[in-house]
């Protein structure tokens, strides 16, 4: 039988809000989602571990930024970049992402041009 | 989408390009569409148009259709050209990272231009945090998230997260397909 213990983390605001989203219409708790990704994480990596893979580790640096995407294709052996989106998402792993004030200096850029188009 | 393409309207100032990346995901999403709709000019670089349609792949063909069906400038660049004459040679030139050499071969043409354009590069998020790019004066290095939350907070797509859902929904379906678990 597993004890449970109280940790402090953070999360993404909006990931947060999504997530409790999902937790209402599932008629669970944030805290059940979370374990039960975790508990795929970790199993799926360890699983993975015990047969001498090392695809998952692969997948799972290249989700946090660790390797980029031309090494991970590489100790993959894959060639394209679709196939590498293929098996992140196969992986349940999400793609590496930027900071959200990153992303939002890129979005003010856009802001910044003109527009050629007409609502109708 | 809440608004219709006019291509006559084409800010030719203003010319978006994008990596395989974004336009992989944006086919697996079938909105290819939404690059229309700030109305600038889009244009393929050819290295990256051979990069996802030389293969079949779930979006090769969605992909090569797409642009066929559109009036797009494909920019013919030096690294694909040296890519298609090693080919003819029989040799086996390598071929990561050579669309992002033609790329980069675009943004160099512009800073070339005594009026440049310019020059949005579409790209997904961990290509442009890596610093490999020297982006000339006018080119900006735009994720594919930005892009479509610009597009958002325009009023040009209703979600932009609802693509980026589609995407990886669907490449879930073809994953499954294209590496069944063993």
């Amino acid at each position: 039988m597993s004890t449970t213990v109280n940790f402090t983390g953070s999360v993404d605001r909006d990931l947060l809000r999504r997530a409790k989203v999902i937790a209402a219409k599932s008629d669970t708790s944030i805290n059940a989602l979370f374990n039960a990704e975790l508990r795929y994480l970790v199993e799926t990596f360890e699983a993975a571990e015990v047969v001498s893979n090392q695809n998952f580790r692969t997948l799972l640096n290249f989700s946090l930024g660790k390797i980029d995407d031309l090494q991970a294709m590489e100790a993959l052996g894959i060639e394209s970049a679709e196939d590498l989106f293929l098996l992140m998402v196969q992986a349940h792993l999400p793609m590496p992402r930027l900071p959200d004030n990153v992303t939002q200096g890129m979005v003010e850029v856009l802001n910044a041009l003109p527009l050629a188009v007409a609502n109708g | 989408m809440r608004c219709h393409w006019r291509s006559q309207m084409a800010d030719r100032s203003i010319i978006l390009l994008a990596d395989a990346g974004p336009l992989i995901t944006l086919a697996y999403a079938n909105a290819l569409d939404v690059l229309l709709l700030p109305g600038w000019s889009v244009q393929m670089v050819d290295m990256v148009l051979y990069e996802v349609t030389r293969h079949a792949t779930p979006t090769s063909q969605k992909i090569a259709q797409w642009v066929a069906q559109q009036p797009l400038v494909v920019r013919e660049t030096r690294v694909f050209q040296r890519y298609t004459q090693a080919l003819a040679t029989g040799a086996l030139p390598r071929k990561a990272n050579l669309g992002e050499l033609a790329v980069q071969e675009v943004m160099t043409d512009f800073a070339l231009i005594s009026e440049p354009p310019t020059g949005i590069f579409l790209f997904e998020d961990h290509k442009i945090a890596r610093a490999s790019f020297l982006l000339p004066e006018h080119c900006h290095k735009i994720s594919t998230r930005a892009f479509l939350q610009f597009l958002e907070q325009k009023g040009l797509v209703e979600s932009a997260a609802e693509i980026e859902r589609r995407a990886i929904q669907a490449g879930r379906t073809f994953s499954q397909l294209r590496f069944p678990p063993v």
